[in-house]
């Protein structure tokens, strides 16, 4: 049963929220001094949402979250892996084939291409595994953020430094309007690795 | 001292991709806890969740500033489940009733939850322990818009204005809603504890105050 004078059910939702008008939660609190009943019920509601909250924040408490920013920037690009991941499956690329297949997993325009690489000994067949130099590995890479065509150092372990300038993945070209995925791209001729074959 | 809101998307906005992910970190465990309790699946609000920061991020440029970042950002949240849940299609809002006219008599939903010690009916001590389990329940039985502003009010501590910029409601809805929602708890959870769990499952009807 409840008593007519009784604060309504919606004053007490609104107290307990801290949001009744100064008069109002005066008037409210002088009537819970003197009420057992109202009081039950306050407590109640707040016992209630105290309970919501611990439960949900208990179990996100229990989550592992160390992954899931990342996951969140994983989603931001679906179709574009990082420019990181692309130059080291390209570095792979080149120990094993042609320079054009590697030039055109970056998605490079070939004008805009040149390739200087500083090897201290000619590279032999097998000669990787007999010596035990791994060969160059990527070790740094880093863009100038403001140039339009880009230049991409690659560190190797052994102070050698292979440096491309590329075309700014997300910029536009200045010249050519050709489609950066063209699969096929080789340098030109003036320009050719020194130091061996390839 | 941690940066705050405002620079961390500035700089999101201008790329800076490591800012938008310290803003993720700041909020992924928040933002996960009200999902959860919207969607009730914990995989489901995981995804939702992400889902929730990507729409961020993708919607950077529209958020003026003028605003806390956070209502801004869980008002994107709570949009995203209630879409999640109306693609589900499971519980319909129109289902349930929401019922301006009737005055809830909260003596009668009275839980005893802080009750005296004398009172040691086992169902009352039953529900004390299962209480957040049908705490869950009972939130599910919600319409999506009464369990995101009692979720966000309980979760987030959220004030009324902030609630009303979140959900985009005028001020005074929010104050009657949260009550209905707080209302529908109470009658839920009574019907759990006068130990009734098929009763307990069906929508309140129409017009009264629950068919006991």
């Amino acid at each position: 049963m409840s008593d007519p004078h009784c604060t309504s059910v919606q004053e007490l939702s609104a107290h307990l929220d801290g949001e009744l008008s100064v008069s109002a939660r005066v008037a409210l609190e002088a009537h819970l001094a003197g009420c057992p009943a109202c009081r039950a019920r306050l407590a109640e509601l707040r016992a209630v949402g105290v309970a919501l909250r611990r439960r949900f924040e208990t179990q996100a408490e229990a989550r592992d979250f160390s992954g899931f920013a990342a996951s969140v920037l994983a989603r931001l690009q679906p179709y574009r892996p990082p420019l990181a991941e692309r130059l080291s499956v390209a570095w792979e690329e080149w120990k094993t084939h042609r320079p054009g297949t590697v030039l055109g997993g970056l998605g490079l325009i070939a004008a805009a291409v040149v390739a200087v690489l500083l090897l201290p000994q000619p590279p032999r067949p097998g000669a990787v595994a007999d010596t035990g130099r791994q060969g160059p590995s990527l070790e740094a890479v880093s863009t100038d953020e403001q140039s339009h065509i880009a230049p991409v150092v690659l560190k190797t372990e052994g102070g050698d430094a292979i440096i491309w300038l590329v075309d700014h993945p997300d910029r536009p070209s200045l010249s050519l309007g050709t489609d950066a995925s063209v699969p096929e791209v080789t340098p030109p001729a003036a320009v050719r690795p020194k130091g061996g074959q390839l | 001292m941690p940066t705050d809101d405002l620079t961390l998307v500035r700089r999101a906005r201008s790329g800076d991709q490591r800012a938008f992910g310290l803003l993720v970190e700041r909020y992924q465990k928040k933002v996960y806890a009200v999902a959860l309790g919207m969607v009730k699946d914990p995989e489901e609000a995981l995804d939702v969740s992400q889902e929730a920061f990507v729409k961020v991020y993708r919607y950077l440029d529209r958020f003026k500033g003028d605003s806390s970042f956070y209502t801004w950002l869980y008002r994107i949240t709570t949009n995203t489940c209630i879409d999640v849940l109306r693609r589900r299609g499971v519980n319909s809002s129109d289902s349930v009733e929401y019922d301006d006219t009737v005055q809830m008599d909260l003596s009668e939903a009275s839980l005893g939850l802080l009750s005296s010690q004398v009172d040691t009916s086992p169902a009352r001590s039953a529900l004390r322990r299962e209480l957040g389990e049908k705490l869950e329940e009972a939130l599910a039985e919600l319409p999506e818009k009464h369990r995101a502003i009692l979720l966000l009010r309980e979760m987030e501590g959220m004030s009324y204005e902030d609630l009303a910029r979140t959900l985009e409601i005028p001020k005074g809805t929010v104050m009657s809603r949260l009550f209905h929602a707080r209302a529908k708890v109470q009658r839920l959870l009574a019907r759990y504890l006068n130990d009734e769990p098929a009763k307990a499952k069906t929508p309140l009807k129409k017009g009264g105050q629950g068919s006991e």
